[in-house]
């Protein structure tokens, strides 16, 4: 904490750089950063790699990016409460899994994709009990259940999920709708973002997840429900991940008993460069869509110009290393490069 | 020296050489918006006592804290026996002979009492002295050495503390309230081993509330006050009236705000008999538009029992509000029926960091906020700039975040939240800690306007003059009780002159628990794993054997163990760096990038490849140990988000060097590891010893023992002199070492070179090591116990497939058998914690 001396005489600015100073808050560097590495990449882009820019090219980065953002904000939401998800690739594949497998009987495509979103939120739920009830620590917890859930998806459904493998049309066809070049699964990603902004910035119990993530202890001091608080965080993270995992499943029509695996380490990605803040706290919805977008446009720009999947991975796993970092150090300042930092002694 | 009251050597009571074995120059030491120490200058002779007095955060610890090494100087000189301390750290200034005795002790609750003393002398390489225990005899300490300190009660730690520091025969010693948690006769005692100590020749520093003690041991007292020393005095030349006001500062020149008293107040809050950890019982009242204070020396139960009230750590009596007690206490209910808590400690307990100067300061209000639950800014910023401009909140912006502001201003935002939601009854814990003289002001005026609209206001400071000035009565608290309620307070030495006699009360406090049933847990958490571990082998094995007798084949058993290699070794890596506290989600992408790296260098068994493989796995083995380093201990950066950044990087490579299964890897690297005695492999009984050596290693040894400190408490570990820094960063290095040796053994099983080949030890090794005892918050553990996890999961895998189960099943039971493990053990845990803290 660094007490700020500027803050006094900008206390009397004139109306118009005052509302200059707001926006400069209400979105601090944290949440510019995604937006100014998108941009980046498309200027980029337009240079080295137009193609990337094309009409067939946008179609498939906005579907990718809007499975991916669906995904990620359930991600964002455990984060914010403190706590992290690697079985996000388990669940979102359950998701998967379910509105396949039950394809070939017929089944109303609607209520398997509401049975879809109910276990993915009560897969999600156990998590929960397991990390704020159970207290035990959310990293292994989620390291057993996605080992547990993809075996036990596997056992459900089999590894091919059904005979015909392939996702019911109608959901196929919302998946893969497009209006102009942009793909439908990022406009509903769009709005389902605007939802959960609305819910985390405008309500009161969605302002309490951001609360009771950024400090447990006061939370609960305040008289914040904070059990109750971090559990519903993560049963609407489940819904998330079934709503990102059936629309996957519709966009790549064929999925498999593995298709989620690449979000356990990319949604962590998207999270850090959209500046969440991992220790808990309140996060931007609008900036985890915009690292979405610049995350699978680079990838797209990278593999346009040659690079091989590895070498796509290692920046990614950078970007997320300096990303973190810059956060890191732009919130606690050069003092936390003192190692003798003054750490209050514990009773 | 610079003040008031400079004395000259007056005659001492005993004899004193004149070498300086301390001094401290000019030294200044900042916190971000708070300097304190200001170019302080003391010294301490050999052979005499000097005692340092004044108030609560006047900066006596920060001086402690800077000439122990434990905090960097900003400017100024430390000497320490006529050298220079410089940036040397606690292990320099333990070398030179200060060892320092802190009030919350420098002790690993965890271990033993010899393991605390061993840790001490092990950190700056003197071995224990011969005669330690006669020494140790003296102080008559009440437990014995192989008790648990976390079993001791609080005084006998504080004995240990001092004793364990003076046991080092220091140059010189430094005291921080010593006799603090102990009653008369063994404060008389260690009064007595300290006169000794200076006869000796140690210059002792001394540290003290307690003014009638300081004048019977001290030969030169100083006192100082927001980080300035007021004065030096000699022997017998002060009155306990002249220092309390040098320790509070001339009489207030801070006005506090004029208000009507309330005659024959309602009462808003009632407390009977309220008792909870470190408190009570403590009945007391708060009427309408009265402003009641708690005060005391530190430490005395006044924390405890303001969080008591709204239920945190309570264990009895009754709350009642306007007249009506509250059936269950919680922090909820207590905000329901009208009590508003906000706490002084911000970092910990009040402020939401990250979140906005508007958020913080409307997180309490209710409908206010908007209709249907929402929390609308057309409403929140009229609200907000009402209270901003009521209190005087100076902020760029309602939108900045909370930690930008000044501590006076973000406890401006936290005062904000009662402003806006009216309670009952308001508790404020230390309203100006940490607060500008300008905010003080502001918060006065806001506590006493609550005050004039009904409030009930009950007030715990540190700072006495403000509760003289504030308040209508004080309670002043000792060792957990009301001992005295002062009405209309007069003035600020009053209220101090009361509680600085309550201190010398008599009361045992010393005491040792009954605790068998903690030693009993203890070695639990150790042995349990191991027990429970081969329990379950056995019963895995002669299931599996019984439904099919291929089981017992040579060829099956000796496969079983080779496919535990590479597993055994990660997961006695992944151990020994859980135990240091930390963690590394990589290993299993480090341990692809060596089968990866092998498919290159390692065709052959010839020298030449053998010396390649060697400086290519040796480049690994830094170049990603170096990666964590920089991110976890020198940026700070969670060691969770580190380690899965460098996952990404580490798997990145290997596709990229290998995105297609290919490269040989010289068979000969199989038949090597394959070889051993009977079914069994060589290499696993290296591994097997390995584990052993590793686990005496760490119950045994010095830097074992280090380790285990390192993750149990590394703030003790720091104080004591350990470079907490270096174990953490030679832990993270052992992590990938484990992890590329687990990929060799891994390699000569693969064959060829392939980039996800080991993405799938992730889990189990994370399993292995928990089943074997690990905790994720450090310090526990068993080598041998991690081996025989790895063991237990890769005969779930042998077992799997010749029971004739689908594989999937394995996997499950991975991550099932990780879970109950961790539930387990964090089970047992509570369970004794629980038995910790039975009185």
């Amino acid at each position: 904490m660094t007490a700020d001396p500027i803050a006094a005489d900008r206390a009397t600015n004139s109306r118009g750089d005052q509302r200059l100073t707001d926006l400069k808050y209400r979105w601090p560097a944290r949440y510019r950063a995604s937006w100014a590495a998108l941009l980046l990449v498309i200027l980029g882009a337009a240079v080295v790699a137009p193609h990337a820019l094309s009409g067939d090219s946008i179609t498939l980065v906005t579907a990718l990016a809007g499975v991916l953002a669906l995904a990620s904000f359930g991600q964002v939401l455990i984060v914010t409460t403190g706590a992290i998800d690697l079985s996000i690739s388990a669940i979102v594949s359950v998701a998967a899994g379910i509105v396949v497998h039950y394809a070939d009987s017929g089944t109303n495509v609607w209520l398997l994709a509401l049975l879809a979103l109910v276990v993915c939120a009560v897969l999600s739920l156990i998590n929960g009990v397991l990390i704020v009830i159970l207290r035990l620590n959310a990293l292994i917890v989620t390291l057993a259940t996605v080992g547990a859930i993809t075996g036990l998806i596997q056992l459900w459904t089999g590894v091919a999920l059904s005979a015909s493998a392939r996702t019911p049309q109608p959901l196929v066809d919302i998946a893969q709708a497009q209006v102009g070049s942009i793909n439908a699964v990022f406009i509903l990603a769009v709005i389902t973002g605007a939802v959960l902004a609305y819910v985390l910035n405008k309500t009161r119990a969605g302002k309490s997840i951001a609360l009771a993530g950024s400090n447990p202890r006061a939370a609960e001091m305040l008289g914040i429900r904070v059990k109750l608080v971090h559990l519903s965080a993560f049963t609407l993270a489940g819904v998330l991940y079934g709503i990102a995992g059936v629309m996957l499943a519709g966009y790549i029509s064929s999925p498999d008993v593995l298709s989620g695996a690449s979000y356990q380490l990319l949604a962590i990605t998207v999270a850090g460069v959209a500046g969440v803040l991992f220790t808990g706290g309140p996060a931007s919805v609008a900036s985890v869509i915009g690292s979405c977008v610049f995350l699978v446009l680079l990838d797209q720009v990278l593999s346009i110009k040659g690079m091989d999947a590895g070498q796509r991975v290692v920046i990614q796993g950078l970007v997320l290393a300096v990303a973190v970092a810059a956060i890191t150090v732009s919130q606690y300042g050069a003092a936390r490069f003192n190692k003798l930092r003054p750490r209050r002694p514990t009773p | 020296m610079d003040t008031t009251a400079v004395l000259e050597d007056t005659a001492p009571t005993q004899q004193r050489s004149s070498t300086t074995a301390l001094e401290v120059i000019g030294v200044t030491k900042s916190f971000p918006g708070v300097r304190a120490l200001d170019s302080v200058n003391f010294d301490c002779m050999e052979g005499e006592v000097h005692a340092l007095v004044g108030e609560n955060g006047s900066g006596k610890s920060t001086m402690i804290k800077a000439a122990s090494g434990v905090y960097d100087i900003d400017e100024g000189r430390i000497v320490i026996g006529g050298e220079e301390l410089g940036r040397g750290g606690v292990q320099r200034s333990r070398r030179l002979g200060l060892i320092t005795a802190y009030q919350d002790t420098s002790l690993v609750n965890e271990l033993t009492v010899a393991d605390n003393i061993a840790l001490s002398f092990n950190a700056i390489g003197e071995a224990k002295p011969p005669d330690l225990i006669r020494y140790l005899g003296r102080f008559d300490l009440p437990f014995r050495q192989t008790d648990l300190v976390a079993a001791l009660g609080p005084g006998a730690r504080q004995l240990l503390e001092v004793a364990r520091a003076m046991a080092h025969r220091p140059k010189v010693l430094m005291l921080d309230e010593p006799t603090a948690a102990l009653d008369m006769k063994l404060a008389e005692k260690l009064e007595e081993i300290i006169r000794q100590a200076r006869d000796d020749g140690t210059a002792i520093v001394y540290v003290s509330h307690r003014l009638a003690e300081v004048r019977r041991l001290a030969d030169r007292l100083t006192v100082i006050r927001d980080g300035q020393i007021q004065g030096t005095y000699a022997h017998s030349d002060w009155a306990v009236e002249e220092i309390v006001e040098l320790m509070v500062g001339a009489p207030t020149s801070l006005e506090f705000p004029d208000r009507t008293l309330p005659t024959e107040p309602a009462t808003r809050l009632e407390l009977k008999g309220l008792e909870g950890q470190g408190f009570g019982p403590v009945s007391l009242t708060v009427g309408s538009g009265e402003i009641v204070g708690i005060a005391g020396a530190e430490g005395n139960g006044q924390r405890q029992l303001l969080r008591g009230i709204i239920g945190m750590d309570l264990s009895g009596g009754s709350v009642a509000v306007e007249g009506k007690t509250l059936s269950r206490v919680s922090p909820s209910s207590a905000l329901k029926s009208g009590i508003s808590f906000q706490s002084g400690d911000r970092v910990k307990e009040s402020i939401f960091p990250g979140a906005s100067v508007l958020d913080n300061a409307t997180s309490q209000l209710g409908e206010e906020s908007g209709p249907y639950g929402t929390s609308l800014t057309k409403r929140l910023l009229p609200a907000y700039r009402g209270a901003s401009k009521r209190l005087n909140i100076v902020a760029a912006s309602p939108y900045m975040p909370v930690e930008g502001l000044s501590g006076g201003n973000q406890q401006k935002v936290v005062l904000a939240r009662p402003w806006l939601r009216t309670p009952e009854v308001l508790i404020v814990d230390e309203p100006t800690q940490g607060v500008d003289a300008r905010a003080r002001l502001d918060i006065y005026a806001t506590l006493t306007s609550a005050a004039q609209a009904g409030v009930g206001v009950l007030v715990n400071s540190s700072d006495s003059s403000e509760l003289a000035g504030l308040c209508d009565r004080v309670y002043v608290m000792s060792r957990g009780v009301v001992v005295e309620e002062i009405v209309k307070p007069e003035s600020e030495g009053q209220i101090v002159r009361s509680f600085v006699a309550a201190t010398d009360v008599s009361e045992t406090q010393v005491s040792l628990r009954e605790n068998a049933g903690l030693r009993w847990f203890d070695r639990l958490a150790v042995h349990t794993p191991i027990i429970v571990l081969l329990i379950l082998i056995a019963a895995l094995a002669l299931y599996t054997g019984s439904r099919t007798p291929v089981f017992w084949s040579t060829f099956n058993l000796s496969s079983w163990l080779i496919l535990t290699l590479p597993l055994a070794f990660v997961a006695l890596a992944q151990q020994y760096n859980l135990i240091s506290g930390l963690f590394d989600i990589s290993i299993g992408s480090v341990m692809s990038l060596t089968v990866v790296i092998l498919s290159f260098t390692l065709p052959d068994m010839s020298p030449s490849s053998l010396l390649k493989s060697f400086v290519a796995l040796a480049a690994a083995v830094v170049a990603v140990g170096a990666f964590n380093s920089v991110l976890i201990e020198t940026l700070k950066v969670t060691p969770i988000v580190a380690t899965v950044a460098s996952l990404g990087v580490v798997q990145g490579v290997a596709i990229w060097l290998r995105p297609e299964y290919g490269g040989i890897i010289a068979p000969q690297l199989n038949t090597m590891f394959a070889q051993g005695i009977a079914f069994i492999p060589t290499t696993f009984i290296l591994v097997t010893v390995l584990a052993v050596v590793l686990e005496w290693w760490l119950y045994k040894s010095r830097r074992g023992l280090a380790l285990r400190a390192t993750g149990l408490r590394s703030d003790s570990a720091l104080r004591v002199g350990w470079r907490v820094n270096r174990i953490r960063t030679g832990a993270l290095f052992v992590s990938v070492l484990g992890a590329v040796v687990g990929g060799v053994v891994l390699a000569s099983q693969a064959g060829a070179g392939s980039n996800g080949v080991g993405s799938t030890y992730a889990l189990p090794t994370f399993a292995a090591v928990f089943l074997g005892g690990a905790v994720m918050t450090g310090g526990r553990g068993s080598f041998v116990g991690a081996l025989l996890g790895a063991l237990f999961l890769s005969l779930i895998n042998n077992a799997v497939p010749l029971l004739g189960i689908q594989p999937a099943w394995a996997q499950i039971l991975n991550g099932v058998v990780l879970l109950v493990a961790i539930a387990a053990y964090a089970g047992l845990d509570k369970a004794r914690l629980r038995a910790l803290r039975r009185p």
